[in-house]
């Protein structure tokens, strides 16, 4: 079976965000939540691209079932965009201060 | 340097206001996304996978100690303490939060700069060559052009639309190309008066460019007078926004035009537009180019002794690390006693064109403490310090290699041009930049890297062909096959006078087997080459696929 979640560009930050219900989102992929059917997927990117002062540009990805149950993305674009670049950035880390640090979970 | 006037600066800080506005209506969600976008594009500002990205222009590259310290300070305060040095002289901040764009232009427009016309289909920055105003080989300053051509093009009412993005480049060295103009829509050559009296004039070539569609420009026009300049290249671009193809983007940009029409067709519709418009107001006159060549007119250089045998007597040091730095990295300056610096963005195992912001701050120190306060950007995505007392290289040398800017590779494999790929950009198939570390990882002999001699390198993500694979001797390009990340070798391509697209090698090969097949293609060249003398395009333009093919896919090419 398919299981989709829908997803976009938080407009403050242009982070990845996941739709939960109650049109919530959320910046930790694993929490957004998953669609079963087609036609549940068009309804709540319908809903989701009514909250445009939120979101940019939302579009619904395919993910799977990992270990212990965990939603991941099936392509690995979307498993780059939810986990970040993979080559290890140039500068030290930044600090939690930093105003363009992204918060692990923030509901959008 | 350029000095903003009046103008300058009122029309800067009157956009950072109006883009203000329009970043508060988006916030608020007045108005929406797809309302917005345009309109941020206008400012540079793309959304990438993680965040929003802003692109910001280096006129010709060119920076002074000061704005490379501003551009250090707003990577720190407002991103995530680096940034992304483009092949087009531009740099690109990968984090940005979009409340925070107003104030980050604001401290930019402090210290003269901006991220205008950064994107979209309007006439993008001027690039030229790094070595501008310091090279031996050099006709005239490419800067005071591309500075006129800035003012020229900046708002430009009339080509603020156009069918698609328009780069220009300019090289004042008629012998050694360093712009890469023959792969811009509009190349434009300085070259010697056609008699003895004569000024120098523009060859101008047209219709280059990469992405999907490779092609190299040809020749428009064989001389253009210079007080001409605005006037041909507006001529072009009337011709461009009037014909070029609105329909289809994919064949929008002006290289499909001019291949369309053929280069006489094309040329011939320019001259006629000419005509009507080359002896008005366009026309430049000799104090206005000095008013603009004065703001480029040379530092105050102390008169010193020749050091080329000096410099070379450091390369082949005993101490390795400053002899292989000085032999790759310092090139010979116009000034007797002078010398100019490459700083490599490339050290291993980092991403190509990165800078952390306290590297910028100490390039900008050394460019004070050393030079005469003045940095460049190069297309290759390296830093120069164009202005050193030949005495000062040891020093220099030591300073750098602190803070890992002291790569030996200039020129070299390992002077990898790549661009963002899947690890940043929207647009990706696959990844490019863990692919430029891995190679520089695998070669890790330096004599090796040395010997191999000048090669270059350059991977893209996609066929946009952001990090110019079409052109470098060594091209990669990475595709998506069923949801793996495949590459394509090419070989045979170059950027410069001899410009040329390289051609596919064979089947593409996945991630893990790429790096071997570069390491393969090398060793193949080492043991057949002539000499250590025959570049590695040379062989591969004197011999053919043939050898490579056979040692990496095991088969000759007509078995
Ligand atoms: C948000 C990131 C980026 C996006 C969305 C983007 C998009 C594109 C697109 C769509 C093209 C193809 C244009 C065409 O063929 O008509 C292109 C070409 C190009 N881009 Fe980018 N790019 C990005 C980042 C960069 C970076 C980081 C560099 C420099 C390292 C760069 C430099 C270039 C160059 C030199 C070309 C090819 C030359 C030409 O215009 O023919 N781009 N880009
Ligand atoms: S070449 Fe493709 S992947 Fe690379 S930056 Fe350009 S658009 Fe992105």
């Amino acid at each position: 079976m398919k299981l989709w979640i829908i997803t976009g560009s938080a407009t403050e930050s242009g982070a990845p965000i996941y739709l939960q219900t109650n049109n919530r989102w959320t910046h930790k992929l694993s929490a957004g939540h998953p669609i079963a059917s087609e036609a549940e997927r068009q309804s709540l990117l319908d809903a989701a691209k009514a909250q445009q002062r939120k979101v940019c540009d939302p579009y619904w990805i395919e993910v799977r079932r990992a270990e212990l149950g965990h939603l991941a993305p099936v392509s690995l674009r979307e498993k780059i965009r939810a986990e970040g670049p993979t080559i290890s950035l140039v500068s030290t880390p930044f600090s939690s201060t930093t105003p363009a640090s992204r918060p692990a979970a923030a509901s959008a | 340097m350029y000095r903003y006037d009046h103008y300058d600066q009122v029309l800067v800080d009157q956009r950072v206001a109006q883009f203000r506005d329009q970043i508060s209506r988006r916030l608020s969600g007045e108005i929406t996304e797809d309302e917005f976008k345009p309109l941020r594009l206008q400012n540079g500002l793309y959304m990438q996978l993680h965040a929003y990205m802003l692109r910001v222009a280096i006129p010709y590259g060119l920076l002074s100690s000061d704005q490379l310290r501003k551009l250090a300070e707003v990577s720190r305060t407002y991103d995530r303490g680096y940034g992304h040095f483009s092949t087009r002289q531009n740099i690109q901040y990968n984090w940005p939060r979009l409340q925070d764009v107003p104030d980050l232009l604001a401290e930019l427009a402090s210290v003269q700069m901006h991220a205008i016309q950064t994107s979209g289909n309007c006439i993008r920055n001027t690039t030229s060559d790094h070595l501008a105003g310091v090279a031996r080989d050099e006709l005239v300053d490419p800067r005071v052009y591309c500075e006129i051509i800035r003012q020229w093009s900046t708002l430009h009412p009339e080509f603020a639309f156009l069918p698609r993005k328009f780069k220009i480049a300019v090289t004042g060295a008629p012998t050694a190309d360093r712009a890469a103009v023959r792969v811009h829509d509009i190349g434009v050559r300085a070259v010697p008066g056609r008699t003895a009296d004569e000024p120098h004039g523009f060859q101008v070539l047209v219709g280059g460019g990469l992405g999907r569609t490779p092609r190299i420009a040809e020749v428009c026009r064989e001389f253009l007078p210079r007080e001409h300049l605005l006037s041909y290249l507006e001529a072009i671009l009337r011709v461009y926004n009037r014909y070029g193809r609105r329909d289809n983007k994919f064949k929008a940009r002006i290289k499909i035009l001019v291949g369309a029409l053929g280069i006489e067709a094309f040329s011939e519709q320019v001259e006629a537009e000419w005509a009507q418009i080359r002896d008005g107001a366009m026309q430049l006159t000799p104090e206005e180019f000095d008013r603009v060549a004065a703001d480029f007119s040379d530092p105050d250089y102390a008169a010193l002794e020749p050091s080329d045998l000096f410099v070379q007597s450091l390369a082949l040091s005993k101490d390795r690390a400053l002899g292989r730095f000085v032999a790759s990295n310092v090139l010979p300056h116009k000034r007797p006693g002078y010398s100019i610096v490459m700083i490599s963005l490339k050290a291993k195992g980092k991403p190509p064109g990165d800078a952390t912001a306290e590297q910028m701050e100490l390039v900008a120190e050394l460019a004070d403490t050393y030079g005469f306060g003045r940095i460049v950007v190069a297309h290759e995505q390296n830093l120069v310090l164009p202005d050193i007392e030949s005495r000062h290289l040891p020093e220099l040398h030591a300073r750098l290699s602190a803070l890992d800017l002291a790569e030996p590779n200039i020129g070299k494999v390992t002077d990898i041009i790549a661009c963002p790929g899947l690890d940043y950009c929207n647009l990706a198939n696959a990844r490019s930049i863990p692919i430029a570390t891995r190679i520089s990882e695998r070669i890790e002999d330096l004599d090796y890297l040395h010997d191999l001699g000048d090669i270059s390198l350059n991977i893209s993500g996609c066929i946009n062909a952001c990090g110019h694979h079409h052109v470098g001797n060594i091209g990669i390009l990475g595709i998506d096959k069923q949801g793996e990340e495949f590459y394509q070798l090419m070989l045979g391509g170059s950027p410069s006078d001899d410009a040329s697209i390289g051609k596919i090698l064979g089947p593409a090969l996945p991630s893990a087997e790429i790096v071997d097949a570069v390491a393969n293609v090398l060793q193949t060249y080492v043991n057949n080459r002539e000499s250590a003398d025959e570049r590695f395009l040379d062989y591969v333009r004197r011999a053919g696929f043939e050898p490579f093919k056979e040692q990496l896919y095991g088969q000759p090419e007509h078995a």
